[in-house]
This record gives structure tokens, sequence and C-alpha cells, in this order.
């Protein structure tokens, strides 16, 4: 086991809409091929491992998201995938349900970029195997 | 000499068009309008609430006119005014009228305006709140899903057996609140935010707010910058397509063609980010030219990568309509009309599959596109392997175009060295319209003396969401995400 590229695989779930999505589905075709590296994505919260929080969030998404978050089961891990997400730029930063949901979700990675490539989410994913 | 001749009497001829109807309208509200600005093939008057009932009535009724479809209702609650679109698909002419309440007043009564409109526009039922719907088909609840056509609403539905009766989309999830971007934005700094607009293919929110800033200001930008912006469209558009025809492989479940259509994507992005430098968001249009100069070795690139991108496409079309899993989830479901189409107001390639020829770049034309000779593609049964086929046949023109442009791309400068914070712009009101992949995208100006400005996007979004309703109706339970799917809804222009 010690010596297989894969130390875990990783349930991914893309939650939102927006530009970065674009750039996360590139990362699953053949040029980036980010299922060699054991992460496919998921379409069940419950069978989720990593959370990717991007997109434009509206208050009604948001409360979706803490629904979602509370439906994976532990462990589970956080990306902040892109601006929108990482500087609430479509959200009244001041707004308490913004707050709720930040403190709530323990984010292990912020992927800084408008969108990130996907060599940033691959490299990002892997980073997160190395923690994990 | 005699082309040139036939192309002025051309133009002349469409700009005298809208002046005659604008003439007319003119003539037939008088006093019951406010000022008129015409910007080609779009008018935009104000209306007073107390004379909208008789100004709507004419407009529909009349047959000099005939304003016979509802393009869109707008309304942002933080402003006094309803914005309104009403199109006529013979003349090619979109009237908007704003319907402007006293600031004292500040509340906008947007439930009695839609009462207003209804009497005459059918379609005005669903742009008020539909919650009497949305109770009424509760049989299944469908939460957003992953893939992009699916992402942003969530599908309500009502059965009998297998077959839905009643769908309602509610797009609550995905309309965000733009008035934290735009209020705070300067001329020269939004088109780096303003991309996100129609984030599928970005270049076209960009070009569309600088045409009518240009439009505004009169401004005539350079021959090069005009063919470099035509481009950067048909590479977007081609982007886009591919990325529609990902997300209907993903739905579908056909792996293959995922990959392929991944890999002839990618080849088109890496285009994109060798000209702009950037692959999504290419923040290359700028007011009055265009950002940077493209290089002779692009160039030379590009054209020898066209003849190897249309052979891949031509081959995943070929599969797509051989395969004959395939075709049994797409073939004869999801069909619209054109008639159903034209109720809604569809604009691109959803109108253009059920047959019926409405094409921005060709008529009335924007940019340079009348210097190139390319056809419309158009469909012949509106369901939904039409709407994909369309794709890949706009896909080879946009290529035929793309390879005409680099043969013919003048030389020149690229910009007119402009500083847009230094300029005295006028306080009226501005509307441009553009083509972009998935039908005509509007975009409303307002510029505020302290030059911000404020923006109402206009995207051929809803439309769709509303006639995909439509179609759902008498649909399969089994065909329902391929229908919605091939309908292409994207979130933010639907505002």
């Amino acid at each position: 086991m010690s010596s297989s590229l894969i130390k875990s695989s990783f349930n991914i779930y893309i939650s939102g809409f927006g530009c970065c999505k674009q750039e996360i589905i590139a990362s699953t075709g053949p040029v980036y091929d980010i299922s060699r590296f054991g992460i496919s994505i998921t379409s069940y919260p419950e069978s989720a491992d990593v959370l990717i929080v991007q997109g434009f969030l509206n208050r009604k998404y948001v409360k979706r998201l803490l629904e979602i978050y509370d439906a994976m089961k532990n462990p589970k891990w956080v990306v902040a995938y892109g601006k929108c997400a990482i500087e609430n730029a479509f959200t009244e930063s001041e707004d308490a349900l913004i707050n709720t949901f930040k403190k709530k979700m323990d984010f292990n990675i912020y992927v800084p970029g408008c969108p990130p490539r996907p060599e940033a989410f691959i490299y990002a994913m892997l980073r997160l195997m190395e923690k994990v | 000499m005699a082309d040139e001749e036939l192309k002025n009497n051309k133009e002349k001829h469409s700009i005298n068009y809208s002046e005659d109807i604008e003439k007319e309208i003119d003539f037939l509200f008088g006093n019951k309008i406010g000022a008129i600005f015409n910007y080609g093939r779009d008018i935009l008057f104000d209306v007073s609430p107390e004379n909208l009932p008789e100004v709507i009535n004419e407009l529909k009724n009349n047959p000099e006119l005939g304003f016979d479809v509802l393009s869109y209702i707008r309304h942002k609650e933080q402003r006094n005014f309803i914005l309104i679109g009403l199109l006529s698909y013979s003349k090619g002419i979109t009237i908007n009228i704003r319907v402007r309440y006293p600031l004292a007043e500040r509340k906008v009564d947007y439930k009695s305006v839609i009462d207003i409109i209804k009497k005459d526009y059918e379609t005005a039922e669903y742009y008020s709140d539909r919650q009497y719907v949305k109770d009424a088909c509760r049989d299944a609840v469908i939460l957003s899903q992953i893939p992009e056509t699916l992402d942003s609403f969530d599908i309500y539905l009502s059965f009998e057996d297998d077959i839905i009766t009643k769908a309602y989309l509610s797009n609550e999830i995905s309309s965000f609140n733009q008035s934290i971007l735009f209020n705070i934005s300067e001329i020269n700094k939004i088109i780096a935010s303003i991309n996100i607009l129609s984030y599928k293919a970005a270049i076209f929110s960009e070009i569309c707010f600088c045409m009518g800033i240009e439009n505004l200001l009169s401004l005539k930008i350079p021959k090069r910058a005009v063919y470099l912006r035509m481009l950067l469209c048909e590479l977007f558009r081609i982007s886009s397509h591919l990325s529609f025809i990902v997300n209907t492989s993903l739905i579908i479940g056909s792996q293959n063609m995922l990959n392929y259509t991944l890999t002839e994507r990618e080849k088109i992005l890496n285009i994109i980010e060798m000209i702009t430098g950037s692959r999504i968001i290419p923040n290359f249009s700028r007011i009055g030219g265009v950002k940077k100069d493209i290089d002779e070795n692009i160039l030379k690139t590009i054209l020898k990568s066209l003849p190897m991108i249309f052979k891949n496409i031509k081959k995943i079309e070929d599969s797509f309509s051989s395969d004959i899993v395939i075709l049994g989830k797409l073939k004869d479901i999801g069909q619209s009309s054109i008639k159903d189409g034209q109720f809604f107001g569809l604009t691109g390639p959803n109108l253009r599959a059920s047959g019926f020829r409405y094409d921005m770049r060709k008529d009335p034309g924007y940019l340079l596109y009348r210097d190139f000779s390319f056809t419309i593609p158009l469909g012949r049964y509106g369901d939904n392997l039409d709407r994909v086929i369309i794709r890949f046949k706009e896909i080879y023109q946009s290529l035929k175009i793309i390879n005409e442009i680099i043969r013919m791309l003048p030389i020149g400068p690229i910009d007119k060295m402009l500083d847009p914070s230094s300029i005295d712009y006028e306080q009226s009101p501005i509307i441009s319209s553009i083509e972009c992949p998935d039908g005509v995208f509007k975009l409303y100006m307002e510029i505020h003396p302290d030059s911000k400005i404020e923006i109402i996007p206009i995207g051929p979004s809803s439309n769709n969401m509303y006639a995909c309703e439509k179609t759902l109706e008498g649909c399969n339970f089994n065909n329902l995400l391929t229908t919605i799917s091939s309908f292409c809804i994207t979130s933010p222009e639907m505002y």
C-alpha cells in the first residue's frame, strides 16, 4: 500500500454554479484526468468526503450548503474554490447567515483565482490528500 | 463598388426602419411617453403607470407596430422602475418600456404592472410570483444537480402515472444580489467584473457593455479591434457550445462523448488563453478597442489547428447522430414548435432548432459580421436532438468565420487610447444587445453623475426556462433531465 500512488481516494461534491465549475469539470477530462489520483465526483452528499464551495452564493443557497454539509459523513473536508467563495464577492458580508456559515464550515484549503486553473484544483486536492 | 453601395443602402434601410417606428410611436402616444432613445434595433422610452395600459394595448394591437411577443420584464427592488421588453420577430426590433414611479413613492407596484401586461400578453403570468403553481407541483421536488445545465434551479413536478402534467422551475437559489457588485463600480473598473453575467461565454457581456458605452459616445472603433472582438466571440461561442455538449453527454451517461468533447474544448480554451491570457474570464475588451494585439505566430497556430478541430468535432457529431442509445434518449423528445418558441420570446439556437431563422449577427448585424459569409443553421423538429445538433452546426460556421477573420485581419491600431474615467458621460439610459451562444443578451445601463454605473442584465435564460416548463408538460419522467439540459439555462442572466 505504501508503494501505491493513491494514498486514499476522495469523493468530491461540487456545490453551486459559476465559472469555477467549468474548470473543475475540465479537470475530470482526459487532458487533466483527476481520476488518476483517486478523485471522483459524486452527486450524493452522504457519500462525499470533500465539499467544494464555489460560485455565487445567495442566502437561500447558503442555507442549502449548510444542509449539504450536515448530510456529509465524518470525516469531511471543505475547499473554498475561487474568488467568489473566498471573498464573499456576491454576498453581504454583514449578513448573520454568512457568519454562521463561515464559523460552522472549517475551510481546509483555499484555492485563489478567478477562476483557478484545473492544475490549481488538482494541486489543492493533492495537498489535501497529504494533510489527511 | 457596387457591393459597398449595396451594403450602405442596407444599413440606411435598417436605420430608417427603426426611425420610422420611433416616429410612429411619437405620433401615436405624444405626451404620454417620455423622451425616446433609439439604439438601432432597441428603442427605449419612459411611460408613467397611468398611461401603461393604453401604450401596451396599442403596441400589441396596432397592425403597423405589431409587437406581439413579451420578451422580458425586469424589476429591481432598490430602484423605482420596471423594465418591459416587447419584441417583433418580423421587424427584429425590441421596444423597451421603462415604467417609472415618482421618487417619493419609492415602492414599485410590480403586481399591478404584471396585471396590466397580462391583459395583452399571456406570458406576463410567468414573471409574477407563481407561488400557487409551486404549491400545485408537489408530487416530486428535485433540487439543483451537479451538471452545469441543471445547477441553478429546483424542479417542482406534478404527475399522472409517469407523465408530467405540470412543471415549475424555481431559480430562487441562483438570483444573487448584484447591487453589491454594481453600486460600487466605476465605469473603467466594471469590465473586470461584468463577465460573470454570462460566465459560459464571458466575452459577450464585456463586448455588450463596451458597445453600449461606445454607442453613447458615438465612437467608431478601429477595424482591427472589431475583428479581434469577433474572433474572440466565435471562439467563446464554440467553447460554450462544447460545454453544452459535455453536459448533455454527462446527463445521457455517454463517457466517450464527454471525453472527446472535453479534449476539443481544451484546444479552444488554449487558443483563447494564447490570445487573452485567461481561459474562462478574458477581460479583453475595452471601451474604444481591445486590451492587446494578437501576434502573427498565434494567428498561424490558430489557422493550423482549425482543420483538426473541425475534423474531430465532426467525428463527435457523427457519433452523436448515429449512436442508437443517444438517439433513443434525445430524438422526438421535448419538441417545441416555432409558435411555442415565439410565444415565450425565445432567441438563439433554441428557437432556430424549431426552424425559425432569427440571428442578430445576420440581421440587423452588429460588429462587422456582414463582411463574412456564413449561414444560419436551422433545425426541423425542435426536439432535444435538434437543439444539440444545431449547436454542432453553429460550431462549424464559427470555425469558418474564424478562418475568414484571420485571413482578412486588417493592420492598424487596436484601441482609441481613451481614459474612460476622464470622459463626461451623458446621463441617459443605454440599451445594448448582442447574440450570445444561447440567444440575445441585453444590458440596460444607467450612468450616475459620479461615473458609477448601474446595470440590469437581460439574458435569454428566463425565456428558455419558461419555454422549458411548457415543453415538459406531457413529457415522460425519464426524459426530464435531458429535456431541461437541452434548453441550456444559466443562472446569472436570469437575475
